[in-house]
């Protein structure tokens, strides 16, 4: 009896789980969002607060909208993407960086979205070679709303210390003024050799195209001349001790730290950094970049709006799409730079601080190369460019390296 | 159709056959959730995998794989990663169980409790704090191993090639002894206290107790940690990838940082490629750690 009462009880408990989750699902497809009605967007988390404001504007202009807005994270935003792009199910407008369209442009996966290109959105209006990233012969597949390349940040504090008067503006004087800073804790400069790939190779290659090299439809034409005084720089500046040994240790957000806490005096970085040093109280400087005699060139990268070809509702996405892409918006929108010449107006966008890296933005950038091919070389040049600071390979073994290995997967003019 | 024969089709099976049937039916019918929660789940994925590794991308991508310079390094890392960080949990860990168990040790639990700490924490929380113990400009080991006179200047714990590797295989000890102490302690607590006891009174000494009587009874838990700690070793990733990316210049790469990294490229060819290495690796491991549990299952049933 006693058993046949567990019995019951177990049976009773089983079947109300059975009928909760039962009737949970029954509710939620009952009382779910109509596709029609809603957008989803994925955001970044930086962009939240000022996009649930334009949402709010957005959904008021267009009450028959609803926007879902999802977060993404810097360091899962590219697989998260990637797989809801693969798997067919994904959200109707997602907020990516352009340098990582090209891949799933390949794939099929992105809307064109050449229509939203008009009077009220012309062309012209973009900075040059932002719309080349998100574009191919078949079509443009995103609108940019952010774009920003890294330029030269400097400490003036240390700068004057060791009786320099100003930033260098040729790889000379970069190399000269290095090891000039370099006494002590503190070292003349340092780059991200640990963490993601791209980050690295981008400054490799930024000074490879000041060499001589060019970048075509996503493809970087190397050759070993240009490669060779790239990692003269990036990976030779290390072994020779002008450049941080922690370089090999370090992201991104690491070199920055270690240029707060004094560690190094001057690094190539983002104009959303010098906010930060200027926030903790430094006395930071910019500039160009520095070229072989003259302003060097850089990578110019940023973010856009793409829709998915499996959107759900592609109408409303690209309704929000026009809402978000309007001058003003962008503006509003962007930590750095608009990618809309129109937007870039407003002064906050050209004080002392920033101006540098505008004039870098505008005048010595190129559209980051990001073909696929490229892409899946990546890591061979990175790993190249840390043996070089690691001195096991010579820089211009490193550049025949890559170039050997750029040719086998690009073709002969990779 | 024989007299015989018809009298046999007409009483059919005994009950016990029946019964036996019906345990047969109930049983199938109770593990068929689960199996195909496992086939879903694990087996589809394997031969998804096993599908695009022999395919002619496949093929093409071991064709790469082996053909590429960093390959033999990377199996090298593999087997340096696993047999340090193997034999480091092994020994750690049985030390520490040793110690719990010692009748001299005051507030065992206290420490229990302490050592188990590296167990719980989030492995990305771990990789982290240790990532920044460990680094040039602001780590605690070099600051610690500056200020005792053990080194002049600081070691590039990560950005050396030549120690990379092994202060990984540390990180990994740390995270994964303390589990091994788990195991070993609840063995040491099957001992009979008699046992230990005759062997003092015949006038062994400790290390005579430990080799002769304690570690042959552990036997088997040692055994199953050491091949536990083995397939955990070949599927580590997390603690070298948050460290150093499998860097500098590939050397921490290990065969499960290799398939992540080709999948950040997008390159699923060969994705599956070193996947099935990988698989086949685990697998043998995997196959002798079943093999040692049906043994000890069938061993504590006899």
């Amino acid at each position: 009896m006693r058993v046949r009462g567990r019995t019951a009880a177990f049976i009773g408990v089983t079947a109300a789980m059975v009928i909760g989750v039962a009737a949970t699902i029954i509710y939620s497809v009952g009382t779910g969002r109509d596709p029609s009605r809603t957008v989803t967007w994925w955001v970044p988390n930086w962009d939240t607060p000022i996009a649930t404001d334009l949402v709010a504007e957005f959904e008021a202009q267009n009450p028959d909208l609803s926007v879902e807005m999802v977060e993404t994270t810097s360091d899962t935003m590219a697989n998260k993407i990637s797989v809801a792009l693969d798997s067919g199910d994904p959200p109707d407008v997602i907020t990516e960086l352009a340098s990582r369209t090209r891949t799933s442009i390949a794939k099929g996966a992105l809307a064109d979205l050449s229509d939203l290109y008009g009077p009220d959105m012309p062309r012209s209006d973009f900075i040059p070679g932002a719309l080349d990233a998100v574009t191919n012969d078949t079509g443009t597949y995103a609108v940019p709303y952010r774009w920003d390349c890294i330029a030269l940040i400097y400490n003036k504090d240390l700068f004057a210390a060791a009786g320099i008067a100003g930033p260098p503006a040729t790889w000379a004087e970069l190399e000269a003024t290095a090891r000039r800073l370099t006494s002590g804790d503190v070292t003349g400069t340092a780059w991200p050799m640990s963490g993601a790939a791209e980050d690295l190779v981008r400054r490799y290659l930024g000074f490879a195209l000041a060499a001589g090299a060019r970048s075509e439809n996503g493809i970087p034409l190397l050759d070993v001349a240009s490669s060779q005084a790239a990692l003269e720089i990036v990976g030779g500046s290390v072994a020779e001790g002008w450049a941080s040994r922690s370089s090999l240790e370090v992201d991104n957000t690491e070199v920055r730290e270690l240029f707060i806490n004094g560690r190094i005096a001057m690094y190539l970085g983002g104009v959303f950094d010098v906010e930060q040093q200027l926030e903790a109280g430094m006395n930071v400087g910019t500039a160009l970049t520095p070229g072989p005699d003259g302003p060097g060139v850089q990578a110019a990268d940023g973010w856009g709006y793409l829709v998915p070809a499996a959107a759900k509702n592609p109408t409303g996405a690209r309704r929000l799409v026009e809402f978000l892409a309007r001058a003003e918006n962008m503006a509003r929108l962007t930590m750095t730079y608009p990618a809309r010449i129109s937007a870039g107006g407003d002064a906050r966008f050209h004080d002392q601080y920033r101006e540098p890296h505008y004039v870098q933005l505008a005048e010595h950038s190129v559209p980051p190369p990001n073909d696929p091919a490229w892409v899946g070389v990546n890591p061979f040049v990175y790993s190249t460019i840390q043996a070089v600071a690691l001195g096991q390979v010579t820089p211009a073994d490193g550049a025949r390296a890559i170039q050997a290995e750029a040719d086998r997967v690009l073709g002969p003019t990779g | 159709m024989t007299a015989a024969g018809a009298a046999a089709t007409i009483a059919g099976p005994s009950p016990a056959a029946r019964a036996a049937r019906s345990r047969r039916r109930t049983g199938l019918a109770l593990t068929l959730p689960a199996v195909l929660v496992m086939a879903g789940l694990t087996i589809v994925p394997v031969v998804s995998v096993l599908q695009r590794a022999v395919s002619g991308d496949g093929r093409a991508a071991f064709g790469r794989l082996v053909g590429s310079p960093d390959f033999v390094q990377v199996l090298l890392n593999t087997a340096v990663w696993t047999v340090v960080a193997v034999v480091g949990a092994l020994v750690v860990g049985h030390a520490a169980a040793l110690l719990m168990h010692s009748r001299h040790l005051r507030l065992a639990g206290f420490w229990r409790g302490l050592f188990m700490i590296p167990w719980i924490i989030p492995n990305v929380v771990g990789a982290t704090v240790w990532k920044w113990n460990f680094s040039v400009d602001y780590g605690l080991v070099n600051h610690w191993l500056l200020q005792a006179g053990l080194i002049a200047e600081p070691v590039g714990w990560l950005s050396d090639p030549s120690v990379v590797l092994i202060a990984l295989a540390v990180v990994q000890v740390w995270f994964t002894a303390p589990f091994i102490m788990l195991m070993v302690s609840a063995a040491l607590t099957a001992i009979p206290e008699e046992r230990i006891e005759a062997a003092r009174i015949d006038g062994a000494g400790g290390v005579a107790v430990l080799r002769h009587i304690i570690l042959p009874a552990i036997r088997t838990t040692t055994g199953l940690a050491a091949l536990l700690m083995v397939v955990w070793a070949l599927n580590s990733f997390t603690i070298i990838w948050v460290a150093t990316g499998g860097g500098p210049a590939g050397a921490s790469t290990i065969l499960p940082i290799l398939i992540y990294q080709a999948f950040q490229t997008g390159d699923a060819a060969m994705v599956s490629a070193v996947a099935l290495i990988q698989l086949v690796v685990s697998m043998v491991f995997a196959a002798i750690y079943v093999r040692a549990v049906r043994d000890d299952m069938e061993e504590a049933a006899s």
